[in-house]
């Protein structure tokens, strides 16, 4: 029979095992972590037992709170000290703990990584900016739920799309590509193979390197600008805003490209108006990126530049370019008569 | 006769016959005197500063119960002291109480060994050291815990203090043997007024006397200038320049932090005990040092105000004139930095390392560069909380930062516009900026730098040839990072040259710790003495510290200003001194030495002695003591230069310069490039010398085998820059075969014409090695010619004879893709140059091929021009000419 006390029991005991249904384990070493993951995959906290306090500190301020642990979801969470002097790399405690566990990208502390359950970096995050400067690390623990929520959707995408063949599962595998963690190892074959003529534009979005294209653009190979380069400005706007129109890109990368543009435009000293006009469809078309969020101050700094030219100046600047139309010709017959004499592979 | 007639003859006399060491006899016979002097002793000089003695405020007493009991006969209360006192102790320690020429009567050095400095002195003081132990430079001087008793209003007259402290050290001095000096400096009371005078030394004394004046001022600083440990640091570990400066900055810290003393200690965590304030002072020298200001701007009318209530006297420091009002701002500045460092400290938000650092490291990284945008508080303060990294990961901290010459409006780094519209973005947050942005060198080695500073690990930044790199202190040594040549030099360093080869010096003289604070000390009290008038004793002392520390920089300066005049022009003391500097500083650091013989050695010392026999000795000294592995990357010709010289005409003493110089690089051959010097010398004074060097070099290789390769490479680049073909070609004979690999390419006709010719270069690179590939580098089967980098850098070839150019074949070792804007240039005669060409830009090939169809030009150089590109230089496994004449 059951009473009122006991029901009440119960109702705890159910409510309690609800919610170890979602709770993130402990393992002492990364690879006892890595052999009880489950699709959560692992989560671990990088310290500095004997150089960075404040890592320490945020060991039980941070990552052993419910919030953090709650936010790991079925993750294993595992925390992984790096020691001031590396030479026991491999051996000792610190060395057990770590097992095959890569080294954060750049040996700062503390930093979160992501693995999924075999073993597969994908995402990590450090530093106070995405940990926040708070004791709990408010911030941080929003990060995890983000990161690890996000590999479950990448999981639940690739398990939907796995079926599928063509478009369909183009469009579902273009999903995962734009997830805000590392693309499965072979997502971008898989890609090419569904979708041959890209006719989502998924694989353009993402194999499209902003700086290479400005690179080409500025004819030069590694970002050092040739002192005597000059751009082909029409050619250069046209290249632009073909890119920009292109709507499978993302924003960001067509701001970046127009940006070029604006760069180039300022320094042709074309009119305000119309340097005003590119900012401005910059910031149209995502204000929340920083090349958005710089568009009002883009326009204060460039979009009013007026130089009016003094005689002095419109002469000298005639006389610099007929010397240039000149030199430019001369060379041209250099090259021409060298070309007859000399000829280089 | 009144007794205190007795007593004053007896001081005399004990003093003059050195007798005076049965210990409180002297405080008797001083107490004796001060007690009767006023009424009997005429000043021999008005004395403004004691007469003008004001009557003190009551002032708190600065002092710890730690303070060890003294005898009651040498006890000397500085804060009971009442005006008269002031008078009477100048007046028994009057330095113009002594007649030109008369010399106070402290007693002369026991000294078996003779004036001459010796090396078994050296080897006496190298024991103490090695007892000591040298360490990774993080332990700190182990200074007594000791607190003195100068009450702060004492500190109103500075002038007066230092005078009646060198009469009280002068007091307590019994002799300057070394075994006295060594009880002496026992004392901790003494150490603290060593450095207490070496600190007013230091100070113009009027400006302090007016900081001091404010009572606020004096009471905050009384308590540092009272701390033995915190003081010698504060003086002894950084180069302080005006004084007095620093110490106003140290006030006004100690105004805005009441809690300076008071760090937030956890259990057992001892070593943080007074870092606060250790970091005070290193920031307050450093920026006192280079007159750093913060950004500059209108001072808000509240800090106008607080500058005004504070007294404080405003320095005058470079870039005032131009600066006006805003002289202030230096207390900003460094304010921030401190307040930064001091949050850090008591949040526990610093790298480990930082706790263990003592002073002299402290200076790196609290007292880096206040002038740069990476230096705020607010660009540190992100630094900390987003690149915490174990002390060795700092050399990599830099590559967080993309490598980006253009920016995404296509604005070159080299423009104003390139973080012109980010500026908004990132307000006061420059590294922050910096890492979103991109850069190029000098960004990301701020960026690593400022990093490392950030977390309390010591870093700066150096320059490369065409490079800036930085440098971050890692187990006891200082490791490159983002480094491309070992050609450093720092962009700044905490007190002397900013050389990578005085850093070294300095690091090693500060991993002596110990001993390098009894030298600073001794030398202090040989500035002490040689002002009062006692030049002998000054002398030996100044011996004493530099045969205690021979690193230590300033006292050899001292020293030499003291002695040239004692060592005048006698030949065999010169020689001892030159032993003992040659001896105790060229083993490890030979540019330095060399430097230091060139300037303050050499000039007097060689007028001195008339026998080239003695100079020679003199300069095998030089020699015989290198012992380091380190290449020689200095100009080291303008010692040679000036030795050789010295020699006058004498052909004999000339070529036993060369024969010792030969056998001693033929030990050292990373010093080859010393071998080109002498064959270009020896070029100069006609072939029968040329000969006899050609012969000692030959014996030195079969005497050193395994030197042979870079005394080759030293013979190759002399016989390269006197335009010795023959010479060249002989010793480059056994390097023909190198096996490098060389791509595939069409021929393009002809005969090659270039093997056999000679390979200048317009600039060496560090790298020596390769020299002995140049002459494989004009063969097919390939070599190497590797010159520095730089903007036009050139590769000259001279052909064996003249022909007519009928192709040109180029294999750069890592492809073309590095070479922009180069081109090729011929000539006939060496001098007027023609171009032939220039070359395609940036080229995927792995050579280039340049086929002259028609016109075939005659000529005997071709030079090849690197181009506008500053980090690129000429790096090819080959250069090869035909002529245009059928293939035999």
């Amino acid at each position: 029979m059951i009473t009122r006390k006991s029901s009440k029991v119960l109702v705890a005991v159910a409510l309690l095992l609800a919610s170890f249904a979602d709770a993130a384990q402990r393992a002492r070493t990364f690879s006892e972590a890595l052999e009880k993951a489950g699709d959560d995959g692992v989560v671990a906290y990088c310290y500095g037992p004997d150089w960075n306090q404040r890592s320490v500190d945020l060991l039980n301020s941070f990552w052993r709170s419910p919030a953090a642990e709650e936010a790991a979801g079925n993750a294993v969470m595992v925390a992984v000290p790096f020691y001031e002097k590396d030479t026991a790399k491999g051996a000792g405690e610190a060395g057990e703990i770590r097992g095959n566990m890569p080294e954060p990208p750049f040996m700062v502390c503390p930093t979160v990584m992501f693995f999924d359950k075999n073993g597969r970096q994908y995402a990590s995050f450090q530093g106070a900016d995405y940990l926040g400067s708070d004791d709990e690390c408010t911030e941080g623990v929003k990060n995890i739920a983000k990161y690890v929520q996000a590999l479950r959707k990448q999981q639940e995408l690739m398990a939907k799309a796995q079926p599928l063949i063509g478009q369909e599962k183009a469009k579902i595998l273009a999903e995962v590509a734009d997830l805000p963690i590392a693309k499965p190892n072979n997502l971008m074959q898989e890609l090419e193979l569904a979708d041959p003529t890209d006719k989502l534009g998924a694989i353009r979005r993402h194999k499209f390197d902003a700086l290479q294209f400005m690179y080409k653009q500025l004819d030069t190979p590694d970002g050092f600008l040739k002192p005597d380069f000059e751009a082909d400005y029409q050619q250069m706007r046209k290249d632009c805003e073909a890119v920009f129109k292109d709507e499978a890109l993302r924003p960001r990368d067509r701001q970046a490209v127009y940006n070029l543009l604006i760069g180039q435009s300022r320094r042709e000293a074309i009119p305000g108006n119309q340097l005003k006009g590119f900012i401005k469809k910059v910031n149209k078309l995502d204000n929340t990126t920083d090349y958005g969020k710089l568009s009002p101050t883009l326009v204060n700094l460039w979009g009013n530049l007026k130089h009016k030219l003094t005689p002095e100046e419109r002469k000298a600047a005639r006389e610099a370019k007929r010397a240039k139309d000149k030199e430019k010709r001369n060379k041209k017959r250099d090259e021409r008569r060298a070309k007859d004499t000399i000829e280089i592979e | 006769m009144k007794p205190k007639y007795v007593f004053l003859i007896t001081l005399a006399a004990g003093l003059a016959g050195g007798y005076l060491t049965a210990p409180g006899l002297l405080p008797a016979l001083q107490k004796a005197i001060y007690g009767e002097r006023v009424a009997t002793q005429k000043p021999k000089k008005p004395k403004a500063d004691a007469t003008e003695a004001p009557k003190e405020e009551p002032v708190v007493e600065a002092t710890t119960p730690e303070q060890p009991a003294e005898a009651a006969g040498e006890e000397f209360d500085w804060s009971e002291d009442p005006d008269d006192g002031l008078d009477r102790f100048a007046d028994a320690h009057d330095p113009d109480a002594f007649e030109d020429g008369e010399e106070e009567d402290i007693e002369e050095v026991d000294d078996p060994e003779g004036e001459n400095i010796t090396p078994e002195r050296i080897v006496r003081y190298r024991r103490k050291t090695e007892t000591l132990g040298e360490d990774d430079g993080l332990r700190p001087v182990n200074e007594p815990n000791y607190t003195g008793k100068i009450s702060p209003a004492v500190w109103k007259q500075p002038k007066v203090l230092k005078r009646r402290l060198a009469g009280r050290l002068r007091s307590r001095l019994k002799g300057v043997s070394q075994e006295k000096i060594e009880a002496y400096l026992q004392n901790p009371e003494v150490r603290l007024m060593l450095a207490q005078w070496e600190l007013l030394h230091r100070s113009n004394l009027e400006a302090l006397s007016k900081l001091m004046k404010d009572r606020n001022a004096r009471n905050s600083l009384a308590p540092l200038l009272n701390d033995l440990q915190w003081l010698t640091g504060f003086v002894y570990d950084g180069e302080l320049s005006q004084a007095e400066v620093a110490l106003s900055m140290l006030a006004h810290f100690r105004q805005v932090d009441p809690h300076m003393d008071e760090e937030v200690l956890k259990d057992g965590d001892t070593g943080k005990q007074g870092l606060k304030r250790r970091v005070a002072g290193a920031i307050a020298t450093q920026f006192t040092r280079n007159g750093w200001y913060g950004e500059e701007r209108e001072l808000s009318k509240e800090e106008l105000e607080s500058f005004k209530d504070l007294g404080y006297i405003m320095p005058t420091l470079p870039g005032d004139k131009k600066r006006g009002k805003n002289k202030q701002d230096i207390y900003r500045a460094a304010r921030e930095r401190y307040l930064f460092f001091a949050e850090s400290i008591d949040g526990n938000k610093l790298n480990g390392y930082f706790a263990t650092l003592p002073t002299w490291l402290l200076h790196y990284c609290c007292g880096w560069k206040g002038n740069s945008p990476f230096g705020t508080a607010s660009t540190m303060c992100w630094l900390r909380d987003n690149c915490a990294a174990p002390a060795r990961a700092y050399t990599g901290m830099a590559y967080q930062v993309p490598y980006l010459p253009t920016n995404v409006y296509g604005d070159s780094i080299f423009s104003q516009w390139y973080y012109q519209p980010f500026d908004v973005l990132y307000p006061g947050n420059f590294a922050k900026e910096t890492r979103d942005v991109g850069a190029v060198c000098g960004g990301l080695s701020h960026f690593g730098t400022s990093a490392a500073c950030a977390n309390g690990v010591p870093a700066f930044t150096m320059g490369e040839p065409g490079h800036c790199a930085y440098a971050v202190y890692i187990d006891g040594e200082w490791r490159g990072a983002n480094s491309l040549s070992e050609d450093r030099h720092p962009h700044w360093n905490t007190w002397g040259e900013y050389t990578w080869s005085a850093l070294q010096m300095q690091t090693a003289m500060y991993k002596q710790g110990a001993i390098t604070r009894d030298a600073q000390m001794v030398c202090t009290l040989a500035t002490m003495l040689s002002e009062h008038r006692n030049p002998v004793n000054a002398l030996k002392l100044y011996e004493m510290a530099v045969q205690m520390q021979p690193l230590y920089q300033p006292v050899w300066t001292y020293y030499m200003d003291t002695a040239a005049r004692s060592l005048g022009k006698r030949p065999r003391k010169w020689l001892g001194v030159n032993d003992f500097v040659c001896q105790s500083i060229t083993p490890e650091h030979p540019e330095m030495c060399a430097k230091f013989l060139r300037e303050r050695i050499y000039p007097t010392m060689l007028k001195a002695m008339r026998s080239p026999k003695q100079k020679l000795a003199a300069f095998e000294a030089y020699f015989k003591n290198i012992n380091t592995n380190e290449k020689a990357q200095w100009d080291f010709h303008l010692l040679l230069d000036m030795q050789y010289g010295a020699l006058g005409k004498s052909r004999t003493h000339k070529d036993a310069f060369m024969t010792t110089l030969v056998e001693n690089v033929a030990k050292h051959p990373e010093f080859c490039q010393m071998i080109a010097w002498a064959i270009k010398t020896a070029h100069g004074e006609g072939k029968p010398f040329m000969k006899k060097l050609m012969a000692h070099i030959d014996e030195a290789v079969k005497a050193h085998p395994e030197a042979k390769d870079l005394l080759s490479c030293g013979v190759i680049r002399g016989a390269e820059e006197i335009g010795d073909v023959e010479l060249a070609n002989k010793w480059s004979a056994d390097y023909l075969d190198a096996g490098k690999s060389m791509p595939d390419f069409e021929p393009v006709g002809g005969n090659l014409v270039s093997a056999g010719g000679l390979v200048t270069l317009s600039k060496y690179n560090d790298d020596q090695s390769s020299i002995i590939h140049h002459a494989a580098a004009l063969t097919e089967k390939g070599g190497h010619i590797y010159s520095a980098f730089g903007k036009h850098q050139k590769v000259t070839i001279e052909l064996p004879k003249k022909a007519r150019i009928g192709g040109i074949v180029i294999v750069p070792t890592n492809g073309c893709g590095s070479y922009r804007t180069w081109g090729i240039e011929i000539s006939a005669d060496g001098k007027s140059w023609k171009k032939l060409t220039d070359l395609p830009d940036g080229s995927k090939e792995p050579c280039i091929r340049v086929c002259i169809k028609r016109s075939h030009p005659t000529a005997k150089f071709i030079r090849i021009d690197s181009g506008e590109d500053q980090l690129v230089g000429i790096n090819f496994k080959a250069v090869l000419v035909y002529d245009n004449k059928k293939v035999k």
